[in-house]
């Protein structure tokens, strides 16, 4: 049983459902957040060596020295979001059920 | 049109030179280039923001150039280094500039100059406690000298080291509520 992952490192895992390189991410993580999430760059890159070292992500091509190396999700990455999904969904609907649930004006993002 | 500047800033004053840099910008003066409490700024209206961080490899190791090639990649500039405090900076037309952007980076960055500083801390009061105690009981007056300006700098590095920690505190105390 997994613990959370943090917000970043969610928005990671979601965004290299698609391959990207590191600045791809940092946009995809803005935009998908609306502006909420910025990743800064030497965050991320401890993020993206962690969760190498976990599994949870490749870096995609041989050449190390190449510029904008790519990374994209393993399928134990695919996994741990997934299950990270199930537990947020889990959080929302305990909160709904407590807090009345009009708190959705934001799912438009 | 470039000018010299020296100014000290010490291991645990990180953001106050990223605050100063970001000041001189804002004055229209760019740095472009860092050496031993030496900055060398050029006179351009293109605005920068600056940001420094302590590596954890000297900066010619492989893993250090490659994350520095990877913060450029994602739009920054590299100005520097000195040791291993590396110096970057990017356009304020191409939007904020950070290098953490949540509180265990931080945490992590201010823990890796807190393990540098302890041993040159504890090391300094070794040597000058030594000496000092050598200079007095010998009545070798350059010894005790020696040992009190040993310790002297020790204590100038834990009081640096102190008030890193209380930044670390008060980061990991948040860090129970927040992430970012």
């Amino acid at each position: 049983m997994q613990g959370a992952l943090t917000e970043a490192v969610y928005y990671i895992l979601l965004s290299l459902i698609t391959p990207r390189h590191g600045y791809g991410i940092m946009q995809n993580a803005e935009q998908m957040s609306g502006g909420r999430v910025r990743l800064a760059a030497g965050t991320l890159y401890g993020a993206l060596t962690t969760m190498q070292d976990k599994g949870w992500i490749e870096a995609l091509g041989g050449d190390q020295d190449s510029r904008r190396k790519e990374y994209a999700l393993t399928e134990t990455g695919k996994q741990v979001l997934q299950a990270e999904l199930k537990r947020l969904h889990e959080l929302v609907r305990n909160g709904d059920a407590v807090l009345g649930g009009d708190t959705h004006d934001d799912e438009n993002l | 049109m470039t000018t010299k500047i020296y100014k000290v800033f010490w291991a645990w004053q990180a953001e106050d030179e990223e605050q100063w840099l970001d000041s001189m910008a804002d004055k229209g003066w760019q740095l472009i280039s860092v050496g031993y409490f030496t900055y060398v700024f050029e006179k351009s209206e293109e605005k920068y923001s600056y940001r420094l961080e302590f590596l954890k490899e000297r900066v010619g190791a492989p893993s250090s150039q490659q994350y520095i090639r990877f913060v450029v990649d994602t739009g920054a500039e590299y100005v520097g280094a000195v040791q291993k405090w590396v110096y970057f900076r990017k356009k304020r037309s191409e939007g904020v500039f950070e290098l953490f952007s949540d509180k265990s980076s931080r945490i992590r960055q201010l823990t890796r100059i807190v393990q540098v500083l302890m041993p040159l801390a504890g090391m300094n009061t070794g040597i000058g406690i030594y000496n000092l105690l050598l200079g007095l009981s010998m009545n070798m007056w350059v010894n005790a000298l020696c040992g009190c300006i040993s310790l002297a700098v020790s204590g100038w590095l834990f009081y640096g080291i102190a008030k890193i920690k209380m930044k670390r505190n008060q980061l990991e105390a948040d860090a129970q509520l927040y992430e970012g």
